[in-house]
């Protein structure tokens, strides 16, 4: 099977970018549909020009496809690189993944940038012909959603939690200025912010042909956006970011919620999890400690410090640095989540 | 739609003075000599400049205020500053204005002081888009203006300075609490009065117009407390007109001296004209 590579350019800015198609093609349907698809893709990205494009075949593209590890049979994982977002790593900061059922595919999180996004699917078409049915994003967050675009024009539908198109909207701006400014513009080329086709406003079962999906959106924890998406077949439960590992817990929805919903993880059949960054897998519900350990001291340092009178400005300065550990990002994230925590629980 | 609102509340901040440059002492360091984050000088202010000072020749504010705000804004909807002014100045600082030069709303705020204020003690919080500084302009009674301002670093690259949670934001607007701390420093003043610290909070989303409706993709209008008014019995503490650059749920921690009415009295109204009151009776003794 062949995909479409295409050199598309933007004012100076040059890079080549595989276009999806929803169904898999062979060599002459490839070369005979190129044309009208590249134009279609540039009649709806303003400003893109095109100076070349060719038929590959998909085993040629090993170099380009993302690394993924079949955890389970038919669960595939994508472990992102626990680091800043810098042009180097065009944003493959978080994990990734996809799911094969007898019909169709599921893949989970899309990356922060189209360039990523085009070698999960090339993962993604390096396992199967089936066609990708969803894309589903665990929460709003860039690293995990700005890629979304190249699965839509592979024919999926992009689902969420029922909050995240307004809380997506609401940031889109911020997100596509901070990520074309920290990735820069070639591994940002091409990125483009599209919005779920529909969300889930609690739970949902979706069918791949003989492999059940269990979809979950969540009360406010790290976002009021989360959701869990759990493979039966595998028993794995792919978390987003209520679970880092690794990389330093990052607080944009509620301490009191996210430690609760920690806390009320039960086991029921649930053996791995895959958290939304760190190592690609994790015992179900342990790998959830770190991160609960790290929220609930910070959580007891801020009550306190609030309990003394100290102002948020002079709090933040020292709130949670006891706990770095092992953490990476910590010196980015830490007083993020001490400012997040302070401005929710001096409510209480 | 964002821009006029800016422009509206910009025009209301005007400071007309004239007033020398300072020098200051180079054989003794003073006290910000290790100051990480000055100004670092841009196009916005030049536009920002005479609708904050007028023609007015800005003092160099170091040796009457400490300013403090982080090198770099961890939080965009949550970046806190510190404005102290240095004890026995012996000036008394009547009009305050906070500047973000590179926000869609630079003037966060403009404080007017009552003199139970005295040395000013004010800490609040801004929302940070964008690698801005951050400045504070302060008139003195006697027509004397003075600049201190510190640059800060944008936040990452998940970080927005909106709503975590718009519902809560809304369901919850209007409720006020006063927190009234105990100060290791507090003296009592020549005249009797004990120096108060106290912490005001009023919930209010504060949306900045760039921010959507739950379920759709339309914008919010902006909606924001454009005034707050603080008395001490009948004597008033701080008036402040503000934009959206304040972050939601207002704070402002300030100091005052007691004049012994014992309760605050607190106005607050907001762009789509909604009033909030509320009266804080005040904890007698230090």
């Amino acid at each position: 099977m062949f995909e479409l590579l295409v050199t598309l350019c933007l004012s100076t800015v040059c890079a080549e970018r595989v276009l999806p198609s929803p169904q898999p093609m062979a060599k002459a349907d490839c070369e005979a549909s190129m044309d009208a698809r590249s134009a279609g893709w540039v009649k709806a990205h303003e400003g893109f020009r095109i100076k070349g494009q060719r038929c590959v075949a998909i085993t040629t593209l090993d170099e380009r496809a993302a690394k993924v590890v079949e955890t389970a049979p038919g669960h595939f994982v994508h472990e992102g690189r626990v680091e800043p977002l810098t042009p180097l790593n065009a944003g493959d900061i978080a994990n990734t993944g996809f799911i094969i059922g007898e019909r169709q595919v599921a893949v989970i999180d899309a990356g922060s940038s189209r360039k990523v996004a085009e070698a999960l699917y090339l993962a993604v078409r390096s396992k199967t012909q089936l066609p990708i049915g969803y894309l589903f994003l665990t929460h709003m967050h860039p690293d995990h959603t700005l890629g979304a675009e190249v699965f839509k024009e592979a024919g999926a539908e992009i689902i969420g939690a029922a909050n995240l198109p307004q809380a997506l909207a609401s940031r889109s701006e911020t997100y596509m200025a901070n990520l074309k400014r920290l990735l820069g513009e070639d591994a940002f080329h091409g990125t483009k912010l599209v919005f779920p086709d529909r969300g889930v406003a609690d739970t949902e079962t979706i069918d791949l042909g003989g492999r059940e999906l269990e979809l979950r959106a969540h009360p406010t924890a790290h976002t009021n956006n989360d959701l869990t998406i759990y493979d039966k077949a595998s028993a794995t439960m792919w978390m987003g970011d209520l679970v880092f590992l690794s990389h330093t817990p990052a607080l944009d929805g509620s301490i009191v919620g996210w430690i609760k919903l920690l806390k009320a993880m039960k086991k029921n059949g649930v053996k791995y999890m895959v958290p939304g960054h760190g190592p690609g897998r994790a015992a179900y519900p342990d790998g959830a400690q770190p991160t609960l350990g790290y929220l609930t001291a910070l959580a007891a340092q801020t009550r306190k410090a609030i309990k003394a009178g100290e102002s948020l400005n002079t709090a933040i300065k020292h709130l949670g640095q006891n706990l770095r550990g092992d953490w990476k990002e910590f010196d980015e994230f830490n007083p993020r989540n001490a400012t997040s925590a302070y401005v929710e629980l001096e409510w209480e | 739609m964002k821009q006029q609102l800016a422009l509206a509340a910009c025009a209301s901040v005007y400071l007309a003075l004239s007033a020398h440059a300072g020098g200051t002492s180079q054989f003794v360091l003073p006290p910000y000599a290790a100051i990480q984050n000055q100004i670092v000088e841009g196009d916005a202010w030049k536009a920002l400049r005479e609708m904050v000072a007028g023609k007015a020749k800005l003092l160099d504010g170091e040796e009457l205020l400490s300013f403090d705000a982080p090198v770099q804004a961890f939080d965009a909807a949550t970046v806190p500053f510190t404005i102290s002014q240095r004890a026995g100045s012996g000036k008394r600082i009547a009009e305050l204005t906070v500047v973000v030069d590179d926000n869609p709303m630079p003037i966060a705020a403009k404080f007017q002081f009552g003199r139970l204020m005295g040395d000013i003690h004010m800490e609040s919080r801004v929302r940070y888009d964008v690698y801005s500084n951050i400045r504070a302009v302060a008139k003195t009674e006697t027509g004397e203006t003075y600049m201190v301002g510190r640059f800060v670093k944008a936040a990452g690259g998940c970080s927005a300075a909106v709503s975590r949670d718009v519902k809560v934001a809304l369901d919850a607007m209007g409720q006020m609490k006063l927190k009234e701390f105990r100060d290791p420093n507090a003296v009592s003043t020549k005249d009797g009065g004990t120096i108060r610290d106290v912490q005001l909070m009023i919930r209010h989303p504060n949306f900045t117009g760039m921010q959507v409706k739950t379920g759709t993709l339309d914008y919010i209008d902006p909606r924001f407390l454009d005034k707050v008014v603080v008395k001490l019995g009948d004597d008033l503490l701080f008036r402040m007109t503000g934009g959206f650059s304040i972050s939601e749920n207002p704070s402002f921690r300030f100091k005052f001296k007691d004049n012994g009415a014992g309760a605050i009295a607190v106005y607050a109204r907001d762009t789509e004209g909604a009033e909030f009151t509320r009266t804080f009776a005040l904890n007698s003794g230090v």
